[in-house]
């Protein structure tokens, strides 16, 4: 399984289809494991609200119906243009063991079976106390009802947490001279997910740069990014920090931990509040390793003394919704209100708060100019961005807020031979580009793009397949056979 | 009686095909020539013969001098 999510993994961008991976994740579990993840309402708030909006008000129109529902009146409810899709959602719920379908003998005209649907009757309970408040208050995390730290306020952690991811893709790109590196659990994920590797010399001598990389590489314990490295860098934070959770998700399965816990647990914390503090007295030893953990990633910032944690907007924005960059330190403050019981209503509306303030400013954080002529002017001056914008593009100025470079021939070339494809840095430009691109449509120039594919189906000018050569056939009839 | 060669089947466009007729006088490595857009290869000089078709392309593009 890990090898066909690999392969999607490599060819997406998109933050909906990195939902379809922890969909396809949920699909392969037994049943009885889905039974248990969803009799916790995090759980099911979590996944109601990583579906698509059909799937949503599919779901909501049978939540409060206790009886089950034919399964032709629920095409019914489709426009006829449109009944297709919401068929395909109806297969992809029933996929995920949301929607169960029974026969029932009803009396017809023509005599026959009624195929009737509800929901999976655990989901339905619990998703009922998440919405409403009932159940069991523990889901939803145990605010901690000490005094609170004065050092810790939500800009304090959006920086933490933006330092903290930066510093891990620093590690990746190779810019890692003045930055400690990550911790033996962040080093063993990214082998794992094969975004890095054990270093090996360059396969050809073109490559020249490869040769430093490896000298770099042992000194940074022998890690070398890899292809699908180089994509991960370029697509979103969301679509990251989604894709190293899978990971850490199929880490746990190998090391015999309960996967339930682990799953359960990670829905809890996508649906925490940032910046509000939350005991961890009441958390299993697994989940206690599991926090200490993703503190590694920036995911949240364990306070082990006064055993409390603070979850930040890396992980809480998971769920929100949000479509590109994560929100800086003003969209974070500003848009959160601050919380102060735990009950799951506030929860759930700071949450959705804080997605509709992501989702109205896509482009606080573009910051590339592309020009008809392949020139590219980004103003910033993060060390991080700049070396991704060098995986590709070749930079010729740098002043301090400001560096300037072009698209050439052989710096799409070089991220080509590098497993980067076309299409990643074309989103990579759209979702980064500054403001001031936006008033057009197509947000880049229609040359550059299709030049910069061009340049790609230069390379693969030729498609080799393995295959048998069958010759010399002494008439027609055995060919046939 | 029936001969069965492993190998491996590229499709490429007829203008590479050209260049991998013409790199063949060099070393053989064509196997069988299908049609216009077909060949069947050797497949131990694969790497080799993507190598040389890349220098070729390579050699034939002109790099702006670049402003100072």
């Amino acid at each position: 399984m890990s090898s066909a999510a690999q392969q999607t993994l490599t060819t997406m961008g998109s933050e909906e289809e990195f939902r379809l991976t922890i969909a396809e994740y949920l699909e392969s579990l037994p049943a009885q494991f889905i039974r248990r993840v969803f009799s916790n309402p995090a759980a099911c708030l979590a996944i109601f609200r990583l579906l698509s909006t059909v799937g949503k008000q599919l779901i909501i129109s049978m939540l409060y119906l206790d009886g089950p529902l034919g399964l032709h009146e629920m095409h019914q409810w489709a426009k006829p243009n449109h009944q297709r899709t919401v068929k395909a959602k109806i297969h992809q719920l029933r996929k995920l063991q949301i929607l169960v379908e029974e026969e029932e003998k009803k009396k017809k005209e023509n005599g026959t079976a009624e195929v009737v649907v509800s929901l999976n009757t655990v989901f339905r309970t619990q998703l009922r106390n998440a919405l409403t408040g009932g159940g069991d208050f523990g889901s939803f995390g145990i605010v901690y009802r000490g005094p609170r730290d004065p050092r810790i306020t939500q800009s304090w952690l959006a920086r933490y947490a933006a330092e903290r991811w930066e510093s891990i893709l620093h590690f990746m790109v190779g810019q890692s001279a003045d930055v400690a590196p990550p911790s033996e659990s962040v080093r063993g994920i990214l082998k794992m997910s094969r975004l890095m590797d054990e270093g090996k010399p360059a396969a050809h001598g073109e490559n020249e740069n490869d040769n430093e990389d490896v000298n770099e590489a042992g000194s940074r314990g022998g890690l070398r990014i890899t292809n699908s490295g180089f994509q991960f860098l370029l697509q979103d934070p969301v679509s990251q920090v989604w894709t190293v959770l899978l990971q850490y998700l199929r880490l746990a399965e190998m090391q015999d931990m309960d996967v339930v816990e682990v799953l359960n647990f990670l829905f809890q914390l996508v649906s925490l509040q940032p910046g509000q503090q939350y005991s961890t007295e009441a958390l299993t030893r697994n989940q206690r390793r599991m926090l200490s953990e993703l503190c590694d990633f920036g995911l949240l910032y364990l306070d082990g003394v006064a055993k409390r944690f603070y979850p930040t907007h890396l992980i809480t924005s998971l769920t929100s919704g949000g479509s590109s960059a994560a929100a800086t330190a003003a969209t974070a403050a500003g848009s959160k209100t601050p919380g102060t019981a735990s009950s799951t209503a506030t929860a759930a509306a700071a949450a959705g708060g804080g997605g509709g303030g992501e989702m109205a400013v896509p482009s606080e954080a573009g910051y590339i100019i592309l020009e008809t002529n392949c020139r590219i002017y980004a103003y910033t001056s993060s060390p991080l961005q700049i070396a991704i914008l060098n995986l590709f593009a070749h930079l010729v100025n740098r002043f301090p807020n400001f560096v300037t470079g072009a698209l050439t021939r052989e710096s799409i070339r070089g991220a080509i031979s590098h497993g980067i494809t076309a299409d990643q840095i074309i989103t990579f430009l759209t979702t980064n580009a500054h403001p001031q691109m936006h008033g057009k449509m197509p947000v880049l120039p229609t040359t550059v793009t299709d030049q910069v594919r061009l340049w790609e189906r230069e390379r693969n000018r030729l498609h080799p397949v393995h295959a048998h050569f069958y010759k010399d056939f002494n008439h027609k009839q055995e060919f046939e056979r | 009686m029936v001969k069965a060669v492993k190998g491996v089947f590229v499709e490429c466009d007829p203008a590479t095909r050209e260049v991998l007729l013409k790199l063949n006088e060099k070393d053989k490595f064509i196997i069988e020539d299908l049609d216009k857009t077909h060949l069947f290869i050797n497949s131990t000089h694969l790497d080799r013969v993507k190598w040389a078709l890349d220098e070729l392309m390579n050699e034939n593009y002109y790099k702006k001098e670049q402003p100072k």
